[in-house]
């Protein structure tokens, strides 16, 4: 589903983000992006997501080569994924219903569906009941789920999500991942950055560890037990 | 490798619904952020209108003298005063034979009878020709309306005419009409350069208001962008903002114009009583009232796009 070839990421500064990194990802798998800051996570992230280009090497995205998605293509790719950030990035002057309904109006989904998608997305992360609620009145670990379930609403492929329990604390951030593991189970694609060693050594999913740029290691998931 | 899932395709009526929905309430929003912050939006409004406003009110001077000059267009009349010796009944044989020139569109003959009666209620001066003891000086006139007010072919017909033996002298005053139409001409083109720089004004007052806006929403946008908003989209709002400036500033042009009319149009009606009615105040009608209306919304809508222009580059990937 998301494939790397020799992808290296320069910035002006002459600093490398990453190098010759090869990388493919299955339709279908959970994986875990880990690494120190600065040893990639987020770079990559970008460069699947188009926010940047990579400096040399070619991503293919659902057998789509990024490099030829230009212009107005880069909006319409987008639509396929979802994106969960740290910082929620929700919008604050608007309630939970609004900011779930986000990509469904940017895709032009008519009124009725965007309502009916919306609760369902908001019920699977169990916010329903707090629909009208404005980001400031929920507590931290709702706001991501809010930011989750506008994430998912328009059924992406591929689902991707940097440090999405970076500001949680350990409880809340097992729910979290949970929620990411039920969404892979129905067939999403996920690819979550986040250096949360601990958590995701529980998890038993496949590991994909960065530093300076490279790819370390690549740790698939532990045999599940007989 | 898998590919991306394509979308199932929805009807294309639905699809229509969809876009309306999304313009009506986008509308409907953009209303509502202007009508939160009103006193803002009045102030905008006001300078965009007094911006507007200006030329056309200069249009309106401008048309009501070219209508004074259009009226005397037509009194490009040549007067051919005859000799004294030349009777009526010559007079109008001269009058046949001009009247069968090409260049000639009508040919009327005034006698000297005629000619006192015209002179007397037309100026006034009884007295001096009374003083005269009764006779009458006028000659007998032939007055001749070219049929062009081309410069080169009045020329000819004035050369032709006062090679004439039964003419005395050829009189035809159209000089302060000419200045009357290059003042005119003048006027017209300050007025354009007038509109062309107060437009400019009005897309830049516009851009900046809504670059204010911009800014307080650009995460929004980032967002919006990140999860595949299209251009349109991002735009839209802000479009919808500046064209409701645009509109909202044409009214307040039209109400200012329509009060500076009002104001005017007493004394100016009094002043053209002076000169036989001649001179008229127009007030901004409909056909006007529509063109500031699209000239406010096209500006306005220029203004949204130029500024928003600049922002979606900023947020575009590296």
């Amino acid at each position: 589903m998301i494939r790397l070839q020799q992808v290296s990421k320069r910035y002006g500064g002459g600093q490398d983000a990453l190098r010759d990194v090869d990388l493919h990802i299955g339709a279908g798998e959970m994986v875990f992006l880990t690494g120190h800051s600065g040893a990639g996570k987020s770079t990559l992230l970008r460069l699947v997501t188009l926010i940047e280009r990579p400096s040399r090497g070619s991503i293919a995205v659902g057998g789509q080569h990024l490099g030829r998605v230009r212009g107005p293509a880069v909006a319409r790719y987008r639509r396929h994924l979802g994106m969960v950030f740290q910082d929620h990035r929700l919008l604050m002057d608007r309630p939970a219903f609004d900011n779930v309904a986000l990509p469904l109006v940017i895709a032009g989904y008519p009124h009725q569906e965007v309502a009916r998608r919306v609760r369902a997305a908001l019920d699977r992360v169990g916010l329903l009941a707090k629909e009208r609620a404005l980001p400031q009145m929920l507590s931290s670990g709702e706001q991501q789920r809010v930011g989750i379930a506008r994430a998912v609403v328009h059924r992406p492929a591929v689902l991707l999500a940097d440090e999405p329990t970076g500001n949680l604390d350990p409880e809340l951030s097992v729910e979290i991942m949970h929620l990411f593991e039920r969404f892979n189970q129905v067939g999403v694609t996920v690819l979550i950055a986040t250096h949360d060693l601990g958590l995701i050594a529980r998890m038993g999913h496949r590991v994909v560890r960065l530093a300076d740029g490279r790819v370390m290691a690549d740790c698939a998931p532990p045999a599940a037990p007989a | 490798m898998s590919t991306l899932p394509q979308r199932a395709p929805r009807g294309a009526r639905r699809r229509v619904e969809a876009w309306a929905a999304q313009h009506l309430q986008c509308a409907v929003a953009s209303l509502g952020a202007l009508c939160h912050a009103p006193l803002a939006s009045l102030l905008t409004a006001a300078v965009i209108g007094v911006a507007l406003a200006l030329p056309l009110s200069a249009y309106l001077v401008i048309r009501g003298m070219s209508d004074v000059s259009a009226r005397f267009a037509n009194s490009g009349d040549i007067s051919l005063f005859l000799r004294p010796e030349v009777t009526l009944s010559g007079a109008r044989r001269l009058a046949a034979e001009l009247s069968a020139r090409a260049d000639v569109a009508a040919v009327e003959v005034i006698g000297k009878e005629q000619g006192l009666v015209e002179f007397r209620s037309a100026l006034g001066m009884v007295s001096g020709l009374d003083a005269l003891g009764g006779a009458n000086p006028l000659p007998v006139v032939v007055v001749v309306r070219p049929q062009s007010v081309q410069e080169p072919a009045v020329e000819g017909l004035l050369d032709a005419l006062s090679k004439l033996p039964e003419g005395e002298f050829v009189q035809v005053d159209r000089h302060w009409l000419a200045r009357l139409q290059a003042i005119l001409d003048i006027a017209h083109r300050v007025l354009w350069l007038l509109a062309g720089l107060l437009g400019a004004g009005v897309v830049l007052v516009i851009g900046n208001t809504l670059r204010m806006s911009i800014e307080t929403r650009r995460s929004e946008i980032e967002i919006a962008k990140l999860f595949g908003a299209s251009d349109a989209f991002v735009r839209r709002p802000f479009l919808y903002h500046g064209l409701f400036y645009g509109l909202a500033g044409a009214l307040v042009a039209c109400a200012l114009v329509f009060i500076a009319a009002l104001t005017l149009h007493g004394p100016v009606q009094r002043l053209g009583a002076e000169y036989a009615g001649q001179l008229e105040l127009s007030v901004p009608g409909p056909l006007h009232l529509a063109i500031l209306l699209a000239g406010g919304s096209v500006l306005g809508l220029l203004g949204a796009w130029l500024s928003v222009g600049r922002h979606l580059r900023a947020v575009e990937p590296r």
